[in-house]
Protein backbone atom coordinates (compact mmCIF):
# COMPACT_ATOMS: atom_id res chain seq x y z
CA UNK A 1 0.00 0.00 0.00
CA UNK A 2 1.23 3.46 -0.85
CA UNK A 3 0.90 5.45 2.34
CA UNK A 4 1.52 9.18 2.30
CA UNK A 5 1.80 11.30 5.45
CA UNK A 6 0.67 14.92 5.12
CA UNK A 7 2.15 17.30 7.68
CA UNK A 8 0.98 20.92 7.67
CA UNK A 9 3.63 23.17 9.19
CA UNK A 10 3.68 26.83 10.08
CA UNK A 11 6.94 28.08 11.59
CA UNK A 12 8.03 24.71 12.96
CA UNK A 13 11.71 24.88 11.95
CA UNK A 14 13.00 23.74 15.33
CA UNK A 15 11.09 20.47 15.44
CA UNK A 16 10.03 19.56 11.91
CA UNK A 17 13.13 17.54 10.98
CA UNK A 18 12.70 15.19 13.94
CA UNK A 19 9.00 14.71 13.14
CA UNK A 20 9.72 13.96 9.46
CA UNK A 21 12.51 11.54 10.43
CA UNK A 22 10.21 9.66 12.80
CA UNK A 23 7.40 9.34 10.23
CA UNK A 24 9.48 8.57 7.13
CA UNK A 25 10.29 4.90 7.90
CA UNK A 26 6.58 4.13 8.30
CA UNK A 27 5.23 5.59 5.05
CA UNK A 28 6.11 5.78 1.37
CA UNK A 29 6.32 9.54 1.32
CA UNK A 30 6.15 12.43 3.77
CA UNK A 31 4.59 15.59 2.37
CA UNK A 32 5.22 18.70 4.43
CA UNK A 33 3.03 21.63 3.48
CA UNK A 34 4.88 24.73 4.57
CA UNK A 35 1.99 27.10 5.21
CA UNK A 36 3.70 30.43 4.63
CA UNK A 37 6.36 29.99 7.33
CA UNK A 38 8.81 32.81 7.86
CA UNK A 39 11.48 30.55 9.32
CA UNK A 40 13.48 27.63 7.91
CA UNK A 41 10.64 25.08 8.14
CA UNK A 42 10.77 24.21 4.42
CA UNK A 43 14.54 23.73 4.32
CA UNK A 44 14.55 21.65 7.50
CA UNK A 45 11.76 19.41 6.26
CA UNK A 46 13.46 18.89 2.92
CA UNK A 47 16.75 18.08 4.61
CA UNK A 48 14.98 15.41 6.65
CA UNK A 49 13.67 13.78 3.49
CA UNK A 50 10.18 15.18 3.02
CA UNK A 51 8.58 16.44 -0.17
CA UNK A 52 7.90 20.09 0.58
CA UNK A 53 4.99 22.08 -0.84
CA UNK A 54 5.08 25.77 -0.18
CA UNK A 55 2.06 28.00 0.46
CA UNK A 56 3.28 31.48 -0.40
CA UNK A 57 0.99 32.95 2.23
CA UNK A 58 -0.50 31.41 5.34
CA UNK A 59 -3.90 29.86 4.60
CA UNK A 60 -4.50 27.77 7.71
CA UNK A 61 -4.16 24.15 8.69
CA UNK A 62 -7.23 22.94 6.80
CA UNK A 63 -6.01 24.54 3.58
CA UNK A 64 -2.54 23.05 4.02
CA UNK A 65 -3.95 19.56 4.59
CA UNK A 66 -6.07 19.87 1.46
CA UNK A 67 -3.04 20.92 -0.60
CA UNK A 68 -1.10 17.93 0.73
CA UNK A 69 -4.03 15.63 -0.05
CA UNK A 70 -4.21 16.88 -3.60
CA UNK A 71 -0.52 16.20 -4.06
CA UNK A 72 -0.82 12.73 -2.51
CA UNK A 73 -3.78 11.76 -4.67
CA UNK A 74 -1.99 12.93 -7.81
CA UNK A 75 0.99 10.78 -6.90
CA UNK A 76 -0.93 7.60 -6.38
CA UNK A 77 -1.38 7.55 -2.61
CA UNK A 78 -3.73 4.79 -1.46
CA UNK A 79 -3.75 5.82 2.18
CA UNK A 80 -3.33 9.36 3.54
CA UNK A 81 -2.28 10.10 7.09
CA UNK A 82 -2.64 13.52 8.73
CA UNK A 83 0.15 14.13 11.18
CA UNK A 84 0.97 17.21 13.27
CA UNK A 85 4.25 19.07 12.90
CA UNK A 86 4.64 20.05 16.53
CA UNK A 87 5.75 16.69 17.87
CA UNK A 88 2.59 15.86 19.81
CA UNK A 89 1.81 12.80 17.69
CA UNK A 90 3.58 9.49 17.99
CA UNK A 91 4.70 7.83 14.75
CA UNK A 92 4.31 4.45 16.48
CA UNK A 93 0.55 4.97 16.12
CA UNK A 94 0.63 5.11 12.32
CA UNK A 95 0.60 1.36 11.87
CA UNK A 96 -2.58 0.85 13.90
CA UNK A 97 -4.11 3.91 12.25
CA UNK A 98 -3.74 2.70 8.66
CA UNK A 99 -4.53 -0.97 9.38
CA UNK A 100 -8.34 -0.73 9.11
CA UNK A 101 -7.92 0.99 5.73
CA UNK A 102 -5.34 -1.46 4.44
CA UNK A 103 -7.73 -4.26 5.44
CA UNK A 104 -10.58 -2.37 3.75
CA UNK A 105 -12.66 -2.38 6.92
CA UNK A 106 -12.90 1.41 7.06
CA UNK A 107 -12.61 4.55 4.91
CA UNK A 108 -11.56 6.89 7.69
CA UNK A 109 -9.67 6.20 10.90
CA UNK A 110 -9.60 8.81 13.63
CA UNK A 111 -7.08 8.89 16.43
CA UNK A 112 -8.49 9.27 19.91
CA UNK A 113 -6.45 10.37 22.87
CA UNK A 114 -9.30 9.47 25.19
CA UNK A 115 -9.20 5.85 24.07
CA UNK A 116 -5.43 5.95 24.18
CA UNK A 117 -3.41 8.08 26.53
CA UNK A 118 -2.68 11.73 26.89
CA UNK A 119 -0.29 12.22 29.74
CA UNK A 120 -0.27 15.76 31.16
CA UNK A 121 -3.42 16.84 29.33
CA UNK A 122 -4.24 20.20 30.90
CA UNK A 123 -7.64 20.32 32.60
CA UNK A 124 -8.89 23.37 30.66
CA UNK A 125 -8.02 21.68 27.42
CA UNK A 126 -9.77 18.48 28.48
CA UNK A 127 -12.91 20.51 29.17
CA UNK A 128 -12.66 22.26 25.80
CA UNK A 129 -12.27 18.94 24.00
CA UNK A 130 -15.24 17.42 25.82
CA UNK A 131 -17.34 20.41 24.77
CA UNK A 132 -16.21 19.79 21.20
CA UNK A 133 -17.42 16.19 21.45
CA UNK A 134 -20.86 17.35 22.56
CA UNK A 135 -20.98 19.96 19.79
CA UNK A 136 -20.13 17.27 17.24
CA UNK A 137 -22.79 14.97 18.61
CA UNK A 138 -25.42 17.67 18.21
CA UNK A 139 -24.45 18.91 14.76
CA UNK A 140 -23.11 15.78 13.03
CA UNK A 141 -24.96 13.07 14.87
CA UNK A 142 -21.74 11.12 15.30
CA UNK A 143 -20.51 9.98 18.70
CA UNK A 144 -16.77 10.24 18.94
CA UNK A 145 -14.55 10.10 21.98
CA UNK A 146 -12.22 12.77 20.58
CA UNK A 147 -13.14 15.28 17.89
CA UNK A 148 -10.15 17.58 17.57
CA UNK A 149 -7.46 15.03 17.11
CA UNK A 150 -5.23 15.83 14.15
CA UNK A 151 -4.00 12.26 13.75
CA UNK A 152 -6.19 10.57 11.15
CA UNK A 153 -6.00 8.28 8.15
CA UNK A 154 -8.10 8.18 4.99
CA UNK A 155 -8.46 5.87 2.05
CA UNK A 156 -7.73 7.65 -1.24
CA UNK A 157 -11.41 7.38 -2.09
CA UNK A 158 -12.49 9.05 1.15
CA UNK A 159 -9.85 11.76 0.77
CA UNK A 160 -11.14 12.47 -2.70
CA UNK A 161 -14.75 12.77 -1.58
CA UNK A 162 -14.50 14.60 1.74
CA UNK A 163 -15.16 18.35 1.62
CA UNK A 164 -12.23 20.70 2.18
CA UNK A 165 -13.95 24.07 2.42
CA UNK A 166 -12.69 25.12 5.84
CA UNK A 167 -9.23 26.64 5.61
CA UNK A 168 -8.76 27.08 9.34
CA UNK A 169 -9.10 24.80 12.34
CA UNK A 170 -12.77 24.12 11.72
CA UNK A 171 -11.67 21.59 9.10
CA UNK A 172 -11.61 18.97 11.88
CA UNK A 173 -15.36 19.31 12.35
CA UNK A 174 -15.86 19.56 8.61
CA UNK A 175 -14.26 16.13 8.20
CA UNK A 176 -16.61 14.65 10.77
CA UNK A 177 -19.64 16.26 9.12
CA UNK A 178 -18.38 14.84 5.83
CA UNK A 179 -18.10 11.34 7.29
CA UNK A 180 -21.73 11.59 8.38
CA UNK A 181 -22.97 13.11 5.10
CA UNK A 182 -21.18 10.59 2.89
CA UNK A 183 -21.90 7.66 5.23
CA UNK A 184 -18.24 6.66 5.25
CA UNK A 185 -17.10 3.71 7.36
CA UNK A 186 -15.06 5.06 10.26
CA UNK A 187 -13.45 3.86 13.43
CA UNK A 188 -11.53 5.45 16.27
CA UNK A 189 -8.25 3.97 17.36
CA UNK A 190 -6.37 4.81 20.55
CA UNK A 191 -3.37 7.07 20.06
CA UNK A 192 -0.88 8.74 22.33
CA UNK A 193 -0.59 12.50 22.40
CA UNK A 194 2.56 13.92 23.92
CA UNK A 195 1.82 17.15 25.73
CA UNK A 196 5.30 18.53 25.70
CA UNK A 197 5.58 22.16 26.80
CA UNK A 198 6.36 23.03 23.18
CA UNK A 199 3.25 21.28 21.88
CA UNK A 200 1.08 22.91 24.54
CA UNK A 201 2.36 26.37 23.69
CA UNK A 202 1.82 25.76 19.98
CA UNK A 203 -1.49 24.00 20.46
CA UNK A 204 -3.11 26.76 22.42
CA UNK A 205 -2.40 29.16 19.67
CA UNK A 206 -3.85 26.80 17.12
CA UNK A 207 -6.83 25.38 18.94
CA UNK A 208 -8.74 28.56 19.45
CA UNK A 209 -12.19 27.33 20.39
CA UNK A 210 -13.84 30.69 19.92
CA UNK A 211 -12.56 30.92 16.38
CA UNK A 212 -13.56 27.36 15.53
CA UNK A 213 -17.10 27.90 16.78
CA UNK A 214 -17.31 31.20 14.95
CA UNK A 215 -16.17 29.61 11.67
CA UNK A 216 -18.64 26.80 12.06
CA UNK A 217 -21.58 28.95 13.06
CA UNK A 218 -20.93 31.46 10.29
CA UNK A 219 -20.71 28.53 7.95
CA UNK A 220 -24.16 27.37 9.02
CA UNK A 221 -25.68 30.82 8.50
CA UNK A 222 -23.91 31.85 5.36
CA UNK A 223 -24.06 29.01 2.87
CA UNK A 224 -21.48 28.76 0.12
CA UNK A 225 -22.33 28.82 -3.54
CA UNK B 1 -30.57 69.12 18.25
CA UNK B 2 -26.97 67.84 18.58
CA UNK B 3 -27.90 64.48 17.06
CA UNK B 4 -29.01 66.23 13.87
CA UNK B 5 -25.71 68.09 13.57
CA UNK B 6 -23.82 64.93 14.28
CA UNK B 7 -25.61 62.92 11.63
CA UNK B 8 -25.30 65.78 9.16
CA UNK B 9 -21.58 65.98 9.79
CA UNK B 10 -21.26 62.26 9.34
CA UNK B 11 -23.32 62.29 6.15
CA UNK B 12 -21.11 65.07 4.78
CA UNK B 13 -18.04 63.09 5.72
CA UNK B 14 -19.38 59.91 4.12
CA UNK B 15 -20.42 61.78 0.97
CA UNK B 16 -16.95 63.33 0.78
CA UNK B 17 -15.38 59.87 1.09
CA UNK B 18 -17.62 58.61 -1.71
CA UNK B 19 -16.59 61.48 -3.99
CA UNK B 20 -12.96 60.80 -3.12
CA UNK B 21 -13.36 57.12 -4.00
CA UNK B 22 -15.00 58.12 -7.26
CA UNK B 23 -12.09 60.40 -8.13
CA UNK B 24 -9.64 57.69 -7.12
CA UNK B 25 -11.37 55.31 -9.50
CA UNK B 26 -12.58 52.77 -6.90
CA UNK B 27 -16.26 53.79 -7.17
CA UNK B 28 -18.12 54.08 -10.43
CA UNK B 29 -20.42 56.97 -11.31
CA UNK B 30 -23.62 55.03 -10.74
CA UNK B 31 -22.61 53.92 -7.26
CA UNK B 32 -21.47 57.44 -6.43
CA UNK B 33 -24.91 58.73 -7.40
CA UNK B 34 -26.61 56.16 -5.19
CA UNK B 35 -24.47 57.00 -2.19
CA UNK B 36 -25.00 60.73 -2.63
CA UNK B 37 -28.75 60.21 -2.90
CA UNK B 38 -28.66 58.01 0.18
CA UNK B 39 -26.84 60.60 2.28
CA UNK B 40 -29.03 63.46 1.05
CA UNK B 41 -32.10 61.40 1.95
CA UNK B 42 -30.60 60.72 5.37
CA UNK B 43 -30.13 64.43 6.02
CA UNK B 44 -33.69 65.17 4.86
CA UNK B 45 -35.07 62.52 7.22
CA UNK B 46 -33.00 63.88 10.06
CA UNK B 47 -34.41 67.42 9.72
CA UNK B 48 -37.91 66.47 8.55
CA UNK B 49 -38.71 63.16 10.27
CA UNK B 50 -42.36 63.55 9.32
CA UNK B 51 -41.40 62.78 5.68
CA UNK B 52 -41.17 59.14 6.72
CA UNK B 53 -44.58 59.06 8.40
CA UNK B 54 -46.37 58.08 5.21
CA UNK B 55 -44.08 55.10 4.79
CA UNK B 56 -44.55 54.22 8.45
CA UNK B 57 -48.34 54.30 8.16
CA UNK B 58 -48.10 52.11 5.08
CA UNK B 59 -45.93 49.58 6.94
CA UNK B 60 -48.09 49.71 10.05
CA UNK B 61 -45.38 51.20 12.25
CA UNK B 62 -46.32 54.05 14.62
CA UNK B 63 -43.57 56.55 13.92
CA UNK B 64 -41.61 57.26 10.76
CA UNK B 65 -38.34 57.20 12.68
CA UNK B 66 -39.07 53.69 13.89
CA UNK B 67 -39.83 52.51 10.37
CA UNK B 68 -36.51 53.95 9.18
CA UNK B 69 -34.75 52.17 12.03
CA UNK B 70 -36.34 48.79 11.31
CA UNK B 71 -35.70 48.97 7.60
CA UNK B 72 -32.11 50.13 8.19
CA UNK B 73 -31.36 47.18 10.43
CA UNK B 74 -32.80 44.76 7.90
CA UNK B 75 -30.73 46.28 5.13
CA UNK B 76 -27.62 46.23 7.29
CA UNK B 77 -28.02 42.54 8.04
CA UNK B 78 -28.50 41.83 4.39
CA UNK B 79 -25.42 43.87 3.49
CA UNK B 80 -23.44 41.97 6.10
CA UNK B 81 -24.64 38.69 4.65
CA UNK B 82 -23.62 39.69 1.14
CA UNK B 83 -20.29 40.98 2.36
CA UNK B 84 -19.58 37.78 4.20
CA UNK B 85 -20.36 35.70 1.13
CA UNK B 86 -18.08 37.87 -0.90
CA UNK B 87 -15.22 37.61 1.58
CA UNK B 88 -15.71 33.88 1.76
CA UNK B 89 -15.51 33.52 -1.99
CA UNK B 90 -12.42 35.70 -2.03
CA UNK B 91 -10.73 33.68 0.71
CA UNK B 92 -11.56 30.51 -1.13
CA UNK B 93 -10.14 31.78 -4.41
CA UNK B 94 -7.02 32.92 -2.61
CA UNK B 95 -6.54 29.46 -1.11
CA UNK B 96 -7.07 27.87 -4.51
CA UNK B 97 -4.47 30.17 -6.01
CA UNK B 98 -1.94 29.53 -3.25
CA UNK B 99 -2.59 25.80 -3.58
CA UNK B 100 -2.14 25.67 -7.33
CA UNK B 101 1.09 27.66 -7.04
CA UNK B 102 2.34 25.26 -4.34
CA UNK B 103 1.55 22.23 -6.50
CA UNK B 104 3.09 23.65 -9.66
CA UNK B 105 6.27 24.71 -7.80
CA UNK B 106 6.65 21.17 -6.60
CA UNK B 107 6.54 19.83 -10.14
CA UNK B 108 9.21 22.34 -11.21
CA UNK B 109 11.53 21.57 -8.31
CA UNK B 110 11.35 17.88 -7.80
CA UNK B 111 9.97 16.43 -11.00
CA UNK B 112 7.03 14.10 -11.11
CA UNK B 113 9.06 11.22 -9.78
CA UNK B 114 7.79 7.91 -8.56
CA UNK B 115 9.89 6.79 -5.66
Amino acid sequence: MRIFAVIPAFNEASGIAAVVASVLPRVQRVVVVDDGSTDATAAEAKRAGAVVLHHRINRGQGAALATGAQYALRHGAEVLVHFDADGQHDSNDIEALVKPIVNDVCDVVLGSRFLGSAPNLPFAKRLLLKAGILFTRIFSGIWLTDTNNGLRAFSANAARRLPVRQDGMAHASEIIDGIADLSLRYVEVPVTIHYTPYAIARGQRKLNAVRIVRDLVLDKFFPHD
Amino acid sequence: MPIQWLITLFALFAAWRAVKSYRGGTLDRRKLLWWLLFWVATVIVVYLPQTTDAAARFLGVGRGVDAVLYVSILLLFYALFQQSRKTDRLEHSLTELVRSLALSDEVDDQGDDER
